[in-house]
């Protein structure tokens, strides 16, 4: 059990993230109905990456850069995050709210990253700012390679149109909190 | 016959029964162990086969798997001039190939120190009194804090709990790296002794160990249960069959159990037909027809046509037409026939399901019939297995004592068992062999068949007197005194019984091809004389003799042919 240091470096977390983190990011642990905060689950929010994303393809010796405005942009994306006793050993779960439109979140809203899987590309030392960017950067490039749910995938195979209007509609849907 | 002729050595019986080479029959005399003295002269090609296999695989225990591990880092560490764990995690990268790790390395050193996360040059520590340990945060003095060779500080608390998850998770600890998540720089053994605790530390070495086998394309644990040694087998080297130290025999390549003279193919279609659903699926295709209405299958096993399913269905249906059975009654030709049914049969309506229900049920009998067979040989072999044992423990003992014989006299007890548990393995696949062996070649059909039945009826003979004959020289009061008599025929017998499977075997592994060139297998039995003649011994007539001919006419023409293939087995037997 090494004392639990789940709390300790979340404590931590949270200073170092009162102290700097990036703009329009939003990282706070619950407050519980009797005022006391709950340092195991966090309520953040992931701005949409404002301005022009480049998506680089690299085929052969070719390189194709996609410019585009994004999608998300305007969206305040709600996340939540739930810590075990475990953590650091073991990555918190991501949860966007049920339902969330995006190849790599469950119908759960769950987030499916690499950097959050135990059993790949988890390490004890990611920060929270870490994982969030990590996630803002997912929202722009979903891979493909690791479809979590049907609606989502397929139309960004399938029909980029389609998919990015239900980004944008998405976007609407989640506006900034001012 | 002289007793003795027949002595195995016992620990030369495990390794290879149908390759000629029962060296031992040649010189129970002395303790020629080895096989050294094996003709070279000899031109068969069986035996020289045989003698390869003698030698393609070594059996290790954990000292000596510990030992070899130790020396190829030894080596990679010495040619490489990089500390031991640099040259284990190097090694556990390139499962455990010297000759791969030196290739790599010297091709581009550089990009292997990258991937594997081997730093050239440590980075400095900072001189300040305290560092931040990136995973509690917390700040620690330089003694409570650890680095890899990347320099990212942690303390010793955060390290434990990290190596703790990471070889809770399985043998990927041995490529563990730095916690920081941009890093990737290696964690080695070093820093696991100095760092974990000693649970972890103890099931990391457990890793370590079981890598070198299981990573290792040379190696492989050895299957039987509980057995802890590894088998090194040099691979292209011929045969399979591996024998391991503590008995069990298995196929080096598939791992099953040991199944020479049928192929590994065989064995795993075999294996996985009989474990697969499908024949419970064509049994209930075969057998059963799908209630009309909620489609359960249905045995029909008694009774007239007027079915009703029980409940809570309770569907009444006739089973000819699958109709309800309101329909029916005298009009439709009354209980035990159906008109409808009769009348759509003739327009062709019921073909199809009839036809593939009757084709399952004659495949499934076919099936059974090899199944059967299979699974009784496999249960004989098991209970020879422990009947071995008690010989070995108990009766062979009380039998010295009442013959008056030293027990060294009655190896051929032994002898004649191990043969009897040979020889019902063998006769096991045999019967997945036939399985498979198609139809439609008739010839050689007939031909294995004819093998199959001489090779099973002299093991009967030959398990037979090994087990009720000797009951009587074990419990009769006075002990009867032709124990000698029992000795020869025992003898005879297992030496006639491995003279029958081995032509079995050996006409599987070539796959019946002297069914084909009659011409062929004389010429073989002729050139082979040359070699044998010589050291051929006499005595062992008898025993042929016992053996008898094929007496059914129409088997003559294929015994006939037999006849020349068995002194080409007894002549190969002799001049050993």
């Amino acid at each position: 059990m090494s004392g639990g240091i789940a709390r300790g470096r979340l404590a931590e977390e949270r200073k170092a993230w009162r102290k700097n983190h990036p703009h329009g990011f939003v990282a706070r642990p619950e407050t519980l109905p009797d005022g006391s905060v709950n340092l195991m689950v966090w309520h953040c929010t992931i701005p949409g990456k404002a301005g022009v994303s480049s998506l680089v393809l690299l085929l052969g010796h070719v390189t194709f850069v996609i410019l585009s405005q994004t999608d998300w942009e305007g969206g305040n994306y709600p996340i939540t995050i739930n810590f075990t006793e475990d953590y650091p050993s073991k990555p918190p779960k991501c949860k966007f709210p049920q339902g969330f439109f995006h190849p790599n979140v469950y119908p759960s809203g769950t987030v499916c990253l690499s950097i959050l899987n135990e059993d790949s590309g988890w390490r004890p030392a990611i920060t929270v700012k870490q994982i969030l960017v990590g996630i803002q950067d997912l929202l722009n490039q979903p891979n493909p390679a690791d479809p979590a749910q049907t609606d989502g995938y397929h139309l960004f195979i399938q029909d980029t149109e389609e998919y990015n209007r239900r980004v944008r509609q998405q976007a609407k849907q989640y506006p900034p909190l001012v | 016959m002289d007793s003795e002729d027949d002595m195995h050595d016992a620990n030369s019986v495990d390794d290879d029964y149908y390759s000629g080479d029962t060296a031992a029959d040649y010189c129970s005399d002395d303790d020629c162990g080895d096989y050294e003295f094996m003709d070279h002269d000899f031109e068969d090609p069986h035996d020289i086969v045989a003698k390869h296999q003698q030698k393609n695989y070594v059996v290790l225990n954990e000292a000596d798997i510990r030992q070899r591990q130790e020396d190829d880092i030894t080596t990679v560490s010495t040619v490489l001039s990089i500390p031991r764990v640099a040259a284990s995690i190097l090694l556990c990268h390139y499962h455990w190939s010297v000759s791969n790790v030196h290739e790599a390395w010297f091709a581009d050193e550089d990009r292997i120190r990258k991937t594997v996360g081997l730093l050239e040059r440590p980075v400095q520590f900072s001189n300040a009194k305290l560092l931040t340990c990136g995973i509690c945060f917390e700040s620690y003095p330089l003694d409570r804090i650890s680095t890899a060779a990347c320099g990212h500080p942690f303390c010793s608390t955060c390290w434990k709990s990290y190596m703790r998850t990471s070889i809770d998770g399985g043998p990927g600890c041995l490529m563990l790296r730095c916690p920081d998540p941009s890093c990737s720089a290696a964690v080695g053994q070093d820093m696991i002794s100095r760092l974990a605790s000693d649970d972890d530390k103890g099931k990391y070495a457990r890793y370590l160990l079981r890598s070198y086998i299981e990573d290792n394309r040379k190696t492989k644990w050895c299957p039987a249960p509980g057995c802890e040694y590894a088998v090194e087998f040099v691979v292209g080297s011929g045969g399979y069959d591996v024998a391991c130290s503590c008995s069990y025999g298995f196929c080096w390549n598939c791992t099953e159990e040991a199944h020479r003279p049928v192929d590994c193919s065989t064995v795993a279609k075999w294996i996985m037909k009989n474990s697969a659903e499908s024949e419970n699926m064509n049994w209930i295709l075969a057998n059963s027809k799908p209630c009309p209405k909620c489609k359960r299958p249905i045995e029909k096993n008694q009774g007239c046509m007027h079915m009703t399913c029980t409940p809570p269905c309770k569907f009444e249906f006739c089973w000819l037409c699958l109709g309800a059975w309101t329909d029916h009654g005298e009009r439709t030709g009354g209980f035990y026939a159906c008109n409808r049914y009769e009348a759509a049969k003739q327009e062709g309506a019921y073909d199809e399901t009839e036809r593939r229900r009757e084709m399952a049920k004659n495949s499934l009998e076919r099936y059974t019939h090899y199944y059967e067979r299979w699974a009784t040989n496999q249960s004989s072999r098991q209970k020879a297995l422990a009947d071995l044992q008690q010989m070995q423990n108990v009766h062979l003992e009380k039998l010295s004592d009442r013959q008056s014989q030293p027990e060294s006299q009655l190896k051929f007890i032994i002898e004649a068992w191990l043969q009897i548990v040979e020889c019902r393995r063998v006769l096991k696949w045999t019967y997945a062999y036939g399985y498979y062996l198609s139809e439609d070649e008739h010839a050689k059909r007939q031909f294995f068949e004819y093998l199959q039945g001489e090779a099973e009826a002299g093991l009967e003979r030959l398990h037979q007197c090994a087990e009720k004959d000797l009951q009587n020289y074990l419990t009769a009061e006075p002990p009867p005194n032709d124990f000698n008599d029992f000795r020869t025929k025992l003898a005879g017998l297992t030496s006639v019984t491995r003279n029958y499977f081995e032509n079995l075997v050996r006409a599987l592994e070539n796959g019946l091809s002297d069914v084909d060139t009659r011409g062929g297998c004389s010429n073989t039995a002729a050139s082979s004389k040359g070699g044998a003649g010589g050291k051929g011994k006499s005595g062992r007539g008898k025993a042929a003799s016992k053996t008898g001919g094929p007496n059914d006419d129409s088997q003559r023409q294929i015994a006939s042919l037999f006849l020349f293939v068995l002194p080409l087995g007894w002549l190969l037997l002799q001049k050993l």
